[in-house]
């Protein structure tokens, strides 16, 4: 193939065309001489006859081109027949593209969505939280009243609003059901810019509730009403209110925290009691700056106004301003940061590893190519030889390449469905299901083809120059007699060893999570890890019907559930350890400093044996620990030295009374052991616990807890059963065992260890089919080699050990530069880890054990080739 | 490529362009200007061949292998494109030839079916 056209020099051909048209029309007007016309009549007939003469420039040019994309056609049709005829080459690429990529993309989107996704309201980046510093560290937002004052005084803001996020039990239709809401003030979609997707959103007149409305979510309108318009205008009670909906937020609006979707928003002001409160934080606050206004100047003029607040009024010294050392503005484009600083230090650890990873699956490509290429080099001597050009051969080289690549990358964005799908799931998990809302679209195909172009021309193009760099004669003349192995694939060797040092980094990562989560896993809690189930019970108590005395009804709960057989215990209490609730109190002795604020839970008897919660000195309560009785208190050991340190000269505070918030004093019964309350790795922290039926403050939220062996289904049922005797129309939800709960605070180090073991085992079947393929290629090509050698009498144990130690030293090589490399790595995710260092020997033995074998395995199953060749068989070859 | 052109001559149907020019270098090689002026002549000035849309129509052939060229120079030592047949082109001629035949009956049958067998 080779004609002038198709050289990439397009105005030589031009010019070409131009002479042959010139050439024609010369002779026609040679032709009209001839035929005897005047010489400018003869020449305007030539050109009439030829016709438009730019026309059929154009009309050739035309054909040029489709030429050129019939070449390409070409390519693509002779690059797939090639990958047909190799179909086990073509398939590792492709598998080996598809999760590199696969892998990546999934990972980069978790980051989009978690780390990096801005809100999807107007202007993200005008939005800022108000939040208070107390001792160095940011605490909640000011109490009601003071916000109001911030948000009528303060000048550097378009608009400031409050918002509260949490379970709310709501009644629709007569049915009880339990939804994540929020309570906002009324300018808080204006705040942010929202427009409706069905009816109005709420405004700030509606904080005068009257009437009360309520705006719902998106995904709510379509799951609850099935996104039917009769939606709006019908009611859903909340407390013995009843509010009417008047409009639906627009879909991809989900709330101000990421992960979580608010179904119901309610105004602020139905909170009655708690906006009248001076001293509680119990909302946030979210502010638009006003244009042109610099954090930096409304964090100033905010501050302002705090030192005003503390001038005047709140004397006592004990108020909320006399806590609060200043206020601080936070960027809230991103929305609330929860959801990031949970995650953003384990993300950050996943996509270094899916970038590793997708190195080490780079080199395998690099190798595989070079093997290939070097196999090819026939082949492309041949048709160099026969006249193919040699930019047209390194055209079809690259499209072969992307070809596969391109494959590969199909095949990436179904890994990369099926992971999210999967990484989604991992989230939404447990008593509060993180929601994480990854979209699967163009951006992420995108991403998906920068990155397979960028490896394909990373790993493509060089093995294909490489390829192309032989001599015709040489290649055509090589035989394979000739002593190869040197030279040629010292590339390849290269690659191994950086593909060792890469995958070395992952293994030892994945050994280091794997102990995190085993050391984890294995931590004493401090109660019982099986055979708990906890659940939210409450009691609705009809409209104009007086609510029984709630101990009562309690009790009765108690007794019935505790009677069910199969049930070894059962208690109610306002915390159970790991829900991720929490309350305090201050704890002080009269006549002494306060010691400062300790975990408070309201428990029934039966608590610290449905928790396995074991007694250490004195005793738990009992059933005399009634409203009228002396009031008593457990603490843990933790509250116990603490208190016998600070008031009891050392001795036991058993047997003492102290003083408990506001209310009263509490006499010390009995102490009990530690347990882990917030999470299994923060130290267990002071506890005390009163009984239930002698509150310190109102318990409105009861959790039930029932130790049994019975199945959970079957439990949670004769449950329901038995609390609707007691009470029609109690809602009971929230049904989760401890082992979930457990397994739910452990969501990112199951991410670690789940993705960083799949890396390693996927890393170790790359560098075995890389070493596999290299080797095999130099068995090979030496095989009469080998063949002779073996002939003239060389052990065969000798050959195979030869062919080893082409491979075997660059493994060993990559280790070694792997090794300090990882250390330098394993040290900046020190923090992840848990009982174990990052210095810790055994995960580089574990890691460097775990290449090595794998390279033994991959390097002697062509070895066992190369020494199983029959000697007479080569010497009659020749 | 449509012009103004006389009214008693017959546009070219899509296609018959390439089997004109192969069948005219079945003859020999020829150069563009001997080629057009070998159409025209051999259908005594019935069929009207824009000259210029033979090149588009060349260059088609060249690319499907059909047809080769070689430089060289003419009878009154002029530089000139000679076209030629390839082994390739021979076949195909051929083929459409047989194709055309087809072509022709199937429509003389239709416009005048009385005067079939």
């Amino acid at each position: 193939m080779g004609g002038p056209f198709h050289t990439s020099d397009g105005k030589r051909a031009l010019d070409d065309l131009d002479q042959d048209i010139r050439d024609h029309i010369e002779r026609e007007t040679q032709d009209n001489i001839e035929k005897g016309i005047a010489p400018e009549e003869a020449r305007r007939r030539a050109m009439l006859a030829f016709g438009d003469i730019a026309l059929t420039k154009e009309d050739t040019r035309a054909v040029w081109v489709r030429r050129w994309a019939d070449d390409v056609r070409q390519d693509i049709r002779y690059g797939l027949r090639t990958l047909r005829k190799n179909p086990g080459f073509a398939a590792v690429v492709i598998f080996t593209l598809a999760l590199g990529i696969g892998a990546n993309t999934a990972i980069f989107s978790l980051m989009e969505t978690v780390l990096l996704r801005s809100l999807p309201v107007e202007r993200p980046q005008e939005l800022v939280f108000l939040q208070s510093a107390v001792a160095g560290r940011t605490a909640g937002a000011p109490p009601y009243p003071y916000f109001q004052r911030f948000r009528d005084e303060a000048s550097s803001f378009a608009g400031m609003s409050a918002f509260a996020a949490d379970e709310l039990r709501v009644e629709v239709d007569g049915i009880v059901e339990q939804v994540f809401g929020q309570v906002a003030s009324g300018n808080y979609f204006e705040v942010l810019g929202l427009r409706p997707a069905a009816g109005r959103l709420m405004t700030v007149d509606d904080e005068r509730l009257d009437p009360p409305v309520a705006v719902i979510g998106y995904g709510y309108w379509q799951r609850r009403f099935g996104g039917a318009s009769d939606a709006i205008g019908r009611s859903i009670s909340f407390g013995n209110q009843v509010f009417t909906i008047v409009g639906v937020t627009p879909p991809e609006f989900w709330g101000l925290n990421p992960g979580y979707h608010v179904d119901v928003t309610l105004p602020v002001t139905q909170e009655r009691r708690m906006i009248a409160n001076a001293d509680a934080s119990w909302f946030n606050v979210i502010a638009r700056l006003r244009p042109g206004i610099s954090e930096r100047h409304a964090t100033v003029e905010a501050n302002t106004i705090f030192q005003l607040f503390k001038n005047d009024g709140d004397r006592s010294g004990e108020g909320w301003t006399s806590r609060v050392e200043r206020l601080e503005l936070a960027s809230a484009s991103r929305g609330w940061d929860q959801l990031r600083t949970r995650f953003s230090k384990p993300l950050f650890a996943l996509s270094l590893g899916a970038a590793i990873f997708l190195l080490v699956a780079c080199t395998n490509l690099g190798i595989l190519l070079l093997v290939r290429g070097a196999t090819r080099g026939r082949e492309f001597a041949v048709r160099l030889a026969t006249g193919a050009g040699w930019g047209r051969l390194l055209r079809q080289l690259l499209t072969e390449t992307l070809l596969l690549f391109m494959l590969g990358a199909a095949v990436a964005l179904s890994v990369a469905y099926a992971a999210i799908q999967g990484l989604k799931g991992f989230f939404a998990f447990g008593r509060r299901p993180i929601f994480l809302d990854v979209q699967f679209d163009w951006t992420l195909v995108a991403y998906a083809a920068a990155v397979t172009l960028a490896v394909g021309l990373l790993t493509g193009l060089w093995p294909a120059l490489r390829a192309l760099r032989i001599e015709p004669q040489t290649a055509m003349k090589e035989n394979e007699t000739r002593l190869a192995g040197a030279g040629r694939l010292t590339t390849g060797r290269f690659l191994v060893a950086g593909q060792v040092a890469l995958s070395l980094a992952l293994l030892v990562a994945a050994a280091m999570f794997a102990r995190t989560l085993i050391n984890l896993r294995a931590v004493d809690l401090g109660f019982t890890q099986s055979g708990v189930l906890t659940m939210s019970v409450q009691p609705q108590v009809p409209p104009g019907t007086a609510p029984a005395a709630p101990e009562q009804l309690w009790r009765r709960v108690l007794e019935r559930v505790s009677g069910l057989p199969g049930v070894r215990a059962a208690s109610l209490s306002v915390l159970t350890p790991l829900s991720g609730r929490n309350t305090g109190t201050a704890v002080t002795v009269p006549g002494f400093p306060p010691l400062g604020e300790i975990r408070l839970n309201h428990v029934s008897e039966d608590y610290f044996r449905a928790f396995g919660i074991d007694l250490v000195a004195g005793r738990v309560f009992s059933q005399r620990d009634t409203p009228g009785a002396l009031k008593v208190a457990v603490l843990n050991e933790a509250a116990a030295q603490a208190l016998a340190k600070a008031y009891f000269a050392g001795q036991s505070p058993v047997g003492r009374t102290i003083q408990l918030g506001e209310s009263g004093a509490y006499q010390v019964v009995g102490v009990v052991r530690n347990h882990k309350h917030l999470s299994v790795r923060e130290q267990a922290p002071p506890f005390a616990f009163v009984p239930l039926w002698q509150p310190i403050s109102p318990t409105p939220r009861l959790t039930l807890a029932i130790s049994s062996n019975l199945p959970q289904a079957t439990l949670v049922r004769a449950v329901a059963d038995e609390v609707r005797a007691i009470q029609s129309g109690t809602l009971v939800s929230d049904v989760i065992s401890v082992e979930q709960q457990i397994e739910s605070t452990l969501i990112a180090e199951r991410l670690l260890t789940n993705l960083a073991t799949g890396f390693a085992v996927l890393v170790l079947v790359l560098v075995a089919t890389g070493l596999y393929g290299l080797v095999s290629y130099s068995v090979a090509r030496r095989s009469s080699e080998f063949g002779i050698r073996i002939a003239i009498g060389a052990p065969r144990l000798r050959v195979a050990f030869g062919v080893a130690r082409e491979v075997l030293p660059q493994v060993a090589a990559g280790i070694a530069v792997g090794l300090p490399l990882t250390l330098m790595a394993a040290r900046t995710a020190q923090r992840l880890l848990f009982g174990v260092s990052a210095a810790d020997l055994m995960n580089y033995v574990l890691g460097a054990g775990a290449l090595m074998l794998t390279a033994c395995v991959a390097v002697w199953l062509p070895a066992r080739r190369a020494c199983s060749i029959d000697p007479a068989e080569t010497l009659r070859r020749g | 490529m449509s012009t103004k052109r006389r009214d008693d001559r017959i546009e070219l149907l899509q296609g018959t362009l390439d089997l004109l020019i192969l069948r005219t270098l079945r003859l020999g090689p020829a150069h563009g200007h001997a080629i057009a002026k070998a159409i025209e002549r051999g259908s005594a000035d019935v069929l009207q061949v824009e000259q210029g849309s033979l090149y588009p129509a060349l260059h088609r052939l060249i690319k499907r292998g059909w047809i080769t060229f070689d430089e060289g120079t003419s009878e009154n030592n002029r530089r000139a494109k000679f076209y030629s047949l390839t082994a390739k082109g021979r076949r195909q001629l051929q083929i459409e030839t047989g194709k055309w035949d087809a072509l022709a009956r199937a429509i003389a049958r239709i416009l005048r079916p009385a005067a079939q067998e």
